[in-house]
């Protein structure tokens, strides 16, 4: 069930009456089942994943919690970020693991034929999973209070919004929250409706329009031009940010039509200026984990130059492969995590007080930024290692770039060039320079923030025209969530 | 405070259902203005109408002009087996003198599944149908998303208004070229100069990809085994049929769909009692491009010739022997 379907709305709308009519513990076991409900629809098969990999961390927290000494806490966390992480690996990145052995054999000349397993990768199981292990984590530190309601736990775990691609939710911040399910709110309803529609926008408009384009150069690259290439790279930038983005807004809002309030998970991050900010600005909510749960633990900052080192690099790889069991993501991760590492020298200790401001320093680092994660996404996006090669070489190669620009203009000539006919591709221009300019202008407050804070009249204006911004040039096919893969 | 939220909420359906309406009357999408003045025509001449055609675009080549009853033809691009029944369910109770059904089958009526996109056929066939018929009932289980969209966003087609202007532009320069060439022939020409003959294979043609379906055959046997049963029992005659194809069109479709198409076809026509004429190799038209606007599709001479020659097999009831290529199954 696709938060852009039909069949979502009719959920959710039967989902907030319901709630309505429930009294305080009716309401947790009706978002308990309307949010197991939902990934049903997904896989039924996967739901008893789902349920152990919860109930195994509720069980931990109780462990943890009544451990008389440290060795036995630790016993336990262990435990269940073994189990849960062993999930995860057979699940997700055995077959991987297992080519990677294939290739090696073969590579030396001894070649070896594994057994690859045949089973289908289970939605959303590295952002519950991550979900989960936050928390047991947490109580090992002491940070939250144990949950004694296991319908409560499993909620906090697959709670509807934020099920199948995140925010990943921090202990603190949800469960609390869950505790209260209060009544609606005016407040939380307008918030919650400009935030799904802004989504929805930012999906069914952009990303969407994009996809086509970048899927039509990606999926056959050897048969692509330079002009396509870059066409389609820089496209993908706007897809990727405008779909996850869009998504997270989505599940932000359903979420706080509920009065609970997730992480936010984007901050304009193609408005950064350099890598370090850029993660400060994208996917709050992984990069943030890793911080906290990988990075920290490993010794951070506090450690020597080498170790540093090898921590940002070794972080940046776990979350590249987090994203997918594939060299293209572990190379983007090295990409982000050397880069970290190389600013750190080119700006010292004062990388993280780079006065804003549009002046030419500030646009020279972004544009250096940008072009750097435009790189990145290249290997994110290629279907393989050996086609994000291909298409570096191809964009650098710069041939026939002026026959092809202009073969966009003649009729039929957008269409065979990237897959988008050409009023489409006007259209995917002129909706991310809209974009872009938008969040540019209110960059300081955000642009749900600043519809709210409208008067009467124009904020109404945005409600309508966005409602038919999408009605008129929304992409109404099944185009699922890039991050649902993950 | 939830009665702010519910009359905000009120106000806001209510703008966005009033502007949707205007635009639909306004600026309704083609596929809806297309179905919806068809069903119209059929109605205010209920009173006339003897016989009604079917069937996907294929359809079209059949020329109530020439053809013996008054009659209407319905067929329209990307309209699938089910949608017909829910056609003739609407309509079958308005024509008192209905007399006779023509269903056109093509090659790919019993392989192309309208559901397998949400977005319903690449043409929005369904949604106009749901928009032009005043029934709240459901084509099929799934198609909530058509019937939604078609009822109320009438107007939607993507990208509205450039679609429009482009279509408006392209129609201005095909009028122009029209008049300079009698017949046009389109992508035959061009496919057959290229050698890219197996551009007719629908496996290798992505959209279509999307649509083909070989597990929906046995739903819409079901689907025309009720239509000619229902027919037989108001004394209405089913007739199924399928138009010629120019040569290279058939020769480059998976023979395994004709193959099944036929056999099935047959099997059918045992069942219900129904007779189902195939044109698609009659050799008089199959060998002659000149009759086609391109691989799959009659010309204006080419309706009026096959109009003509499968109103003489219906009128004296000759056989093969004097249509070479011609099957007829009963």
């Amino acid at each position: 069930m696709l938060f852009n379907s039909i069949q979502f709305v009719v959920f959710l709308v039967i989902v907030l009456v319901v709630y309505r009519l429930l009294n305080q513990k009716g309401r947790l076991y009706f978002l308990l089942a309307a949010s197991y409900f939902f990934y049903a629809c997904w896989s039924f098969s996967y739901l008893g994943l789902i349920f152990f990999t919860s109930s195994s961390c509720f069980l931990s927290g109780l462990l943890i919690e009544k451990s008389p000494d440290k060795r036995r806490k630790k016993l336990f966390l262990t435990l269940s970020i073994v189990v849960n992480f062993l999930i995860l690996f057979i699940f997700k990145y055995f077959n991987f693991f297992v080519q990677a052995a294939q290739d090696v054999s073969f590579y030396f000349h001894y070649p070896y034929h594994f057994d690859f397993l045949d089973i289908l990768l289970p939605v959303g199981i590295s952002f519950y999973t991550f979900h989960s292990i936050s928390y047991v984590i947490d109580v090992y530190r002491g940070e939250v209070q144990t949950e004694k309601n296991l319908f409560r736990f499993l909620l906090f775990v697959s709670f509807f919004p934020q099920l199948v691609a995140g925010p990943i939710a921090r202990t603190k911040d949800l469960l609390p929250q869950l505790r209260h399910l209060d009544n609606y709110k005016y407040e939380n309803f307008r918030r919650g409706f400009v935030l799904i529609f802004w989504g929805l926008f930012k999906k069914m408009v952009v990303a969407d329009r994009l996809a086509i384009a970048v899927n039509h150069v990606y999926n056959h690259v050897d048969q692509a031009s330079s002009v396509s290439l870059i066409i389609a790279t820089i496209f993908f930038t706007y897809q990727i940010y405008c779909d996850f983005s869009g998504y997270s807004d989505i599940a932000l809002g359903v979420s706080k039509l509920f009065g609970i309030d997730l992480m936010l998970n984007f901050r304009s991050p193609y408005f950064s200026k350099t890598v370090t900010e850029f993660w400060r600005r994208w996917h709050i909510s992984l990069s943030t984990w890793f911080r906290d749960y990988l990075y920290i633990p490993l010794g951070g900052n506090k450690v020597s130059q080498g170790r540093w080192i090898f921590n940002t690099v070794f972080v940046f790889v776990i979350s590249g492969l987090w994203h997918g069991a594939a060299y293209t993501f572990l190379i983007w991760g090295a990409i982000h995590g050397i880069m970290l590492v190389v600013e750190r020298y080119v700006y010292g200790r004062s990388i993280r007080n780079i006065k804003p401001g549009v002046n030419l320093k500030n646009i020279l680092r972004w544009a250096v930024t940008y072009v750097i994660v435009i790189i990145g996404w290249v290997f994110f996006r290629a279907n393989n290692l050996s086609d994000s090669f291909v298409v570096f070489g191809k964009i650098f190669e710069f041939s026939n770039i002026a026959t092809d620009v202009k073969s966009l203009f003649v009729p039929g000539g957008a269409e065979s060039l990237i897959g988008l006919k050409f009023y489409d591709f006007v259209l995917a221009i002129v909706f991310v320079i809209m974009l872009v300019t938008i969040s540019f202008a209110v960059r300081k407050t955000g642009v749900i923030d600043a519809v709210l804070n409208m008067s009467l009249v124009p904020r109404w204006v945005f409600y309508i025209g966005v409602t038919f911004l999408i009605l008129w040039f929304g992409k109404f096919g099944v185009n699922e969530f890039v991050y649902f893969q993950f | 405070m939830e009665k702010k939220i519910l009359s905000r909420g009120a106000i806001y359906l209510v703008t966005v259902v009033v502007i949707c309406e205007l635009l639909s009357f306004i600026v309704p999408a083609e596929s809806v203005t297309v179905q919806k003045n068809m069903i119209n025509a059929v109605y205010l001449r209920r009173d006339k109408i003897e016989s009604l055609a079917f069937g996907r675009s294929h359809g079209g080549s059949l020329d109530y002009n020439i053809w013996d009853k008054t009659g209407k033809n319905l067929s329209m691009g990307g309209q699938d087996i089910a949608s017909i029944k829910y056609s003739l369910d609407y309509l079958s109770p308005e024509l008192p003198h209905l007399k006779e059904v023509l269903i056109c089958i093509s090659y790919s009526s019993l392989y192309f599944d309208n559901e397998a996109l949400s977005n319903g056929n690449l043409n929005d066939a369904r949604k106009g149908l749901y928009a032009a018929i005043p029934s709240y009932t459901l084509i099929s289980a799934n198609d909530y998303n058509n019937m939604v969209f078609g009822k109320l966003f009438a107007f939607i087609q993507a990208d509205y208004g450039f679609r429009k202007l482009v279509k408006a532009l392209k129609d201005k320069e095909e009028k122009k070229a029209s008049k300079q060439v009698s017949h046009i022939v389109v992508d035959t020409a061009k496919i057959l100069q290229s050698g890219k003959i197996d551009a007719f294979d629908h496996s290798k043609d992505k959209k279509l990809a999307l649509q083909y379906n070989p597990q929906i055959r046995e739903q819409y046997l079901a689907y025309l085994k009720q239509i000619a049963t229902e027919l037989k029992a108001k004394k209405i005659k089913c007739i199924f049929y399928t138009p010629p194809f120019y040569k290279a069109y058939t020769d480059n479709y998976p023979p395994k769909d004709i193959e099944e198409t036929e056999k099935v076809m047959a099997e059918l026509c045992k069942q219900t009692g129904t007779t189902y004429y195939d044109f698609s190799a009659y050799k008089k038209m199959a060998d002659n491009i000149a009759l086609y606007s391109n691989a799959d599709h009659l010309n204006e001479d080419g309706k009026e010739e096959f109009t003509q020659a499968f109103k003489q097999v219906l009128r004296d009831g000759k056989g093969p022997a004097e249509y070479p290529g011609l099957k007829i199954f009963k």
